[in-house]
């Protein structure tokens, strides 16, 4: 399934530089990915500076939404858990928001509002995340506290529509079209801000997975077997909303990847161990998000909006686990 | 090892324990009150009680999940709050019956979880680890599915596979919420008679809760019976039996202990009364069940007997009845008269 997985990444990597609205030949971008000083100037300008640095954030946005999406899995103990259905995307949307429509009004190409838009946007998921933890040792039924979960993700959105109500035309103009998500945001001189703020958190998850097969138990079983549970939990919790918010405040509000992906790599690699689902998780991550990134780049008029097309990807996969999960072998 | 080598050794003791809940921050809600008992090595405890008597507050106390009211848990003679974390995961393990995500999991992976409190920071299994894991596997008689996923197992075999990953904790003490709860009978006895095994002959430490009264009576050392009124009666199954403390596991419910038969029936007071003149227990069991169910109640100053001449042939006011079925008709339209 690894190698599977790999040639979908090479494979998908490439197509995902070849296609967009100029038409530019497999030959050329051979040309300009060796470096070979032959190819056209602008077609290298395309490549290097747009659909590469496109292609790459698509690799770590989908990994780290994926490995957002296992982790919540497992600390609510919910199949349905994800950073976008828990709340923890809007959450996100509505600290970019109030940073984009009430102190700057447009965003700026500057490093400082890049930071103050990072910033907002982990302090909403965060929030949202508290918010969720404190509900859930009073809420302990899990589907109870999902539903709480999709309320809050509806009052974070009738904030940003207010906010949207007394904002500027600008303002609502830029935060639309963020809140459409798309890979294309990040050039080539942030993309390594990006990749460690993705990375080490995904690394970081790597290190919990004894925990997190403890908690497939639940968390009476997990403390027994010698897990801080308080702790494991709040570690979980800082993860899974910075990778949330790093990828939100990037790429605006992706849905439904962080929810699809883990039960692919379950299904794929037919475990539910962390210690293989994770790494499978974050594979299978970067190869759908790619995906949704081929897609986006075929249309000639333009980049497609991401989240016009995660839907249409992940919902039959859903609806189709959700139908058989009697036959899944995960499920109990 | 054959037979009960390990019986001496105390492994806990409730002293003064006090358990129930803080409501706010001035009352409380007391659910026991000042128990004193212990538990050794060997002894499989079985703890009754009705529903919301307040077993499962008890044993969550005595794990260490909960903080006592009052009084302490000792095990080895230090109270179960003062262990560390990694500590108490080697001294008691807990088998609950809650649904689990693990469905996922190969047998094999759900016992190793039980080998968490002496892995490393990854969780990776030592040669030897996996060695106690086979043989947590092999007490369970599960190794045939030691590779299939969790999932695909029976209610019985889950909960023996539970089991086996408190095996693998390998700790002197375990505790079960209710072990038998969802199983049919003959997983019942199973899970039952590997739960006795394991006290008899591995000299663990076993406390359960169970609402299987005969199950319990067969195979526990001891029973704690929780009465309604915040008690605990601790003493050997037997003496308990015999001394009629059963009765006060449900004193204002419509429910009688029968200690002859060992278990719980519906309290029978009926005015429709006669005498059984029958030589063969088994027949005067089972005809006294008939009886019973139609509300007739037997004893041996009633005016009116039944005199057994054997499986089918029953004699009742001067006239020979054949079958069970035409006894009760003839009983019928007595009492009807």
């Amino acid at each position: 399934m690894t190698v599977l997985l790999v040639a979908a990444i090479v494979i998908l990597f490439p197509a995902c530089l070849l296609v967009g609205s100029v038409d530019i030949p497999l030959s050329e971008v051979a040309k300009i990915l060796v470096g070979d000083q032959g190819a056209n100037d602008i077609y290298r300008v395309i490549v290097i500076e747009t659909r590469l640095p496109m292609a790459l954030t698509a690799i770590l946005a989908g990994a780290a939404l994926s490995i957002a999406g296992l982790m919540l899995q497992t600390t609510f103990n919910n199949h349905l858990a994800d950073p976008s259905i828990l709340g923890i995307s809007t959450g996100s949307s509505l600290g970019v928001a109030i940073v984009m429509l009430l102190f700057g009004g447009v965003i700026g190409t500057g490093l400082g509002s890049y930071v103050s838009v990072l910033t907002g946007a982990i302090v909403g998921a965060a929030i949202v995340m508290a918010v969720l933890l404190a509900f859930s040792t009073i809420v302990r039924n899990s589907l109870l506290l999902l539903i709480i979960g999709i309320m809050i993700s509806y009052l974070a959105s009738s904030a940003i529509s207010l906010l949207n109500f007394f904002s500027t035309q600008e303002g609502v103009h830029s935060f639309v079209i963020w809140g459409l998500g798309n890979f294309s945001g990040i050039t080539l001189d942030r993309l390594p801000v990006f990749a460690v703020l993705t990375l080490l958190p995904v690394l970081l998850s790597f290190a919990l997975c004894k925990p997190l097969n403890a908690l497939l138990l639940g968390t009476r079983y997990a403390e027994n077997l010698g897990v801080n549970i308080r702790a494991t939990r709040n570690w979980l919790i800082t993860i899974s909303s910075l990778l949330t918010a790093v990828v939100t405040a990037f790429c605006g509000p992706i849905g439904f990847i962080g929810l699809m992906v883990p039960h692919m790599a379950r299904l794929m690699f037919r475990t539910s161990n962390h210690s293989v689902l994770l790494p499978a998780t974050a594979l299978s991550g970067s190869v759908i998000a790619l995906l949704c990134c081929w897609i986006s780049s075929l249309s000639p008029t333009g980049t497609i909006p991401i989240n016009a097309i995660t839907p249409i990807i992940a919902i039959p996969v859903i609806v189709y686990i959700i139908i058989n999960r009697k036959n899944i072998f995960y499920f109990n | 090892m054959d037979g009960n080598q390990h019986i001496e050794k105390r492994v806990l003791r409730l002293e003064g324990l006090t358990v129930g809940y803080h409501i706010n921050k001035h009352t409380t809600r007391e659910v026991l009150s000042n128990l004193n008992v212990e538990l050794r090595q060997g002894e499989l405890i079985c703890m009754l009680g009705a529903n919301g008597a307040g077993k499962s507050t008890l044993l969550r106390t005595i794990s260490g999940v909960q903080h006592p009211l009052a009084g302490s848990v000792k095990i080895n003679g230090r109270d179960v709050n003062e262990y560390g974390r990694r500590e108490l995961s080697q001294l008691i393990s807990l088998v609950y019956t809650d649904n689990t995500l693990a469905g996922g999991l190969t047998v094999e992976e759900l016992v190793g979880l039980g080998r968490q409190p002496y892995t490393g920071f990854f969780g990776r299994l030592s040669e030897d680890d996996h060695r106690i894991v086979s043989e947590a596997i092999a007490a369970v008689c599960l190794t045939h599915k030691a590779a299939d996923y969790v999932s695909c197992l029976s209610d019985g075999e889950r909960q023996k596979a539970m089991i086996a990953r408190a095996l693998a904790q390998e700790t002197p003490i375990i505790i079960l919420d209710e072990p038998t709860a969802f199983l049919d009978v003959a997983s019942r006895i199973e899970t039952m008679k590997l739960l006795h095994n394991l006290a008899f002959n591995n000299g663990k430490a076993i406390i359960l809760s169970s609402h299987d009264i005969s199950q319990s009576l067969m195979l526990a050392s001891r029973l704690w019976l929780i009465t309604g009124d915040g008690q605990l009666i601790d003493g050997v199954t037997e003496d308990l039996v015999l001394d009629g403390a059963l009765n006060r596991l449900f004193p204002d419910r419509d429910v009688t202990f029968d200690p002859t038969i060992g278990d719980f029936f519906a309290s029978t007071d009926s005015h429709r009364v006669v005498k059984l003149a029958c030589h063969e227990p088994l027949l005067c069991h089972w005809l006294t069940n008939a009886l019973n169910r139609n509300n007739i109640i037997t004893t041996d100053d009633a005016d009116i007997a039944v005199e057994v001449l054997g499986r089918n042939k029953f004699v009742f006011d001067g006239k020979q009845i054949t079958g069970i079925s035409s006894l009760l008709s003839a009983l019928k339209q007595h009492f009807a008269d």
